[in-house]
């Protein structure tokens, strides 16, 4: 039988998770818990759980009256405010302080699974990429300490004494010595693996605002999340782009403002490159996420299209272009893409993202093909 | 006689239609479209300055005419100014800074200097539409002062 505190515990969690599906479009659209992730665990700014609690009433309208006072005159009731106004501010939190609680990454990405109602995905190919792991499978009679294997050691130092005679049942004592000593050690084995890796392009040419990067950042975690949870760890590739385009880190990719034209077929190419000598499509399920205001320079799309066509959509999972509308309103790069390709290819997908309410819905078109 | 006052004079004989007037100074011609013509303004559809110093300049040297003409050109209903230098095409685009922005449109005016060519037009994009180049309304003043300040721009380096 459980101890009380541990379904305490479970019915915590169980009501956090609720609170987190409650309001999981508006912590999708406002990005709060970015800042928040660690490696493995995210903070989430919740709204302070109701904890029942006994209220107290007037205990009907009498009381007993007490000071100053003429025989005759009314007892005053209770609870009334007191004249000369409200009273100060009051030094302890209100009730719209908010509670963090901390969630495994794991855990965001199956609400975000159960809430979008998105398919599990199904890696392309077998698993053909193997990675070296350590297995403790055996025993050795050197190792530190820490791995000292006590059973072992105990039974080999009891054969010995039993062997020489020196075991005595009315007084069973075992001493170890130095050759008794058995210690756990591990073996190398090769681990079939299906490895992922995402390719983010992200257009930061001097038409793209800060707000838009932070809804393309937005949108970028929950699919890192999610992804990360399907395949069990992501490789993660960042592109950026103006006229010319460049692999950078992940700070740079977010934080980077250029001034140069629009060029995406610039993008395209090194995401091709990368393709081509990082990440063979025959050892990889590759993932490429594309996000620009659209607003290519006109002579460029044809370019593009061209590496789209012949580099990129035949060898990956998924390629999702994902159009932020800029202060100048959309760009029309969307229109031509589902022009040129249109059902053609059933890897691309494109959403329109107007603002940060759009990040759910484009999520959910993105992800929501389980390839 | 300069650009502008070519333009006064053509103005001043257009009739109320549709007009397109162009005048041409030294290495320096003005191509303006308008889709009407009143006593007291034009709607202007496309402006064009085209000028042989512009030519062959590279971007940075564009870049400075960009700046130039944000800083003169000010009466507009925006602001303009730099938004996107392309190496490659050696084009700068100029645009509203902000666009104006409708319920459910925004305009903006654009500018590109390009080498040869600083031209102006005004785009209104709907959502869910593909952006179009729409007239927009200038006293005759202004445009005047418009031709002017392209012409001092497209000197200034």
């Amino acid at each position: 039988m459980s101890l009380k505190i541990e379904r305490d515990q479970r019915r915590f969690k169980q009501i956090v998770r609720g609170k987190v599906r409650e309001n999981l479009k508006k912590y999708v659209s406002h990005g709060e818990m970015i800042g928040r992730k660690n490696k493995d665990l995210v903070s989430i700014p919740l709204p302070q759980l109701d904890v029942p609690r006994f209220r107290f009433g007037d205990n009907g309208n009498g009381g007993v009256g007490q000071g100053d006072g003429e025989e005759g005159t009314p007892v005053g009731k209770g609870g009334q405010q007191r004249p000369g106004g409200v009273g100060e501010a009051g030094s302890d939190p209100g009730d719209g302080h908010l509670m963090e609680v901390d969630m495994t990454l794991e855990e965001l990405a199956d609400i975000l699974g159960d809430e979008l109602e998105l398919p599990n995905i199904e890696p392309k190919g077998n698993a053909s990429i193997t990675q070296e792991k350590a297995k403790y499978n055996s025993i050795r009679s050197t190792g530190p300490e820490s791995l000292r294997h006590k059973k072992r050691t105990y039974l080999k130092a009891l054969k010995r004494h039993i062997s020489t005679g020196s075991y005595e049942p009315s007084e069973p004592t075992v001493t170890p010595i130095r050759g008794d000593q058995q210690y756990r050690s591990w073996n190398t084995i090769d681990k079939p693996e299906v490895n992922a890796a995402v390719i983010y392009m992200m257009d930061v040419s001097g038409s793209m605002t800060d707000e838009q990067k932070q809804v393309v950042r937005t949108a970028a975690f929950w699919i890192d999340t999610w992804l990360a949870r399907q395949y069990g760890g992501i490789e993660t590739r960042y592109i950026i782009h103006d006229a010319v385009a460049k692999e950078v880190d992940e700070h740079t990719f977010y934080h980077t403002r250029e001034s140069g034209g629009t060029r995406i077929s610039s993008a395209y190419k090194v995401c091709a490159a990368l393709l081509e000598n990082e990440l063979p499509p025959s050892e990889w399920n590759l993932y490429c996420f594309q996000f620009s205001d659209g607003d290519n320079w006109g002579e460029d799309n044809e370019r593009a299209f061209g590496t789209l066509k012949e580099k990129i959509l035949p060898h990956v999972n998924l390629y999702c272009y994902g159009q932020v509308e800029s202060p100048y309103g959309s760009g029309e790069y969307i229109g031509h893409l589902q022009g040129r390709f249109g059902d053609k290819y059933d890897t691309l997908i494109t959403a329109e993202m107007e603002d940060r309410d759009a990040i759910y819905d484009a999520i959910k078109v993105f992800l929501g093909t389980g390839k | 006689m300069s650009l502008s006052s070519q333009l006064e004079k053509q103005l001043r004989t257009a009739n109320a239609g549709p007009a397109n007037l162009a005048a041409q100074e030294g290495d320096a011609k003005v191509v303006c479209e308008l889709t009407a013509v009143d006593s007291l303004g034009v709607s202007v559809q496309r402006l064009e300055l085209h000028s042989k110093k512009l030519e062959g300049l590279p971007t940075e040297k564009l870049r400075e005419v960009a700046d130039a003409l944000a800083k003169k050109v000010s009466y507009l209903l925006e602001a303009i100014a730099p938004i996107e230098i392309d190496d490659e095409a050696c084009t700068i685009q100029m645009r509203s800074m902000p666009p104006h922005r409708a319920e459910n449109a925004t305009s903006y005016y654009e500018v590109l200097v390009t080498a040869g060519t600083i031209s102006l037009k005004r785009y209104n994009k709907a959502r869910g539409a593909t952006r179009h180049a729409e007239p927009f309304d200038l006293t005759r003043q202004v445009l005047v002062r418009l031709v002017d300040d392209f012409a001092a721009a497209a000197s200034s380096v």
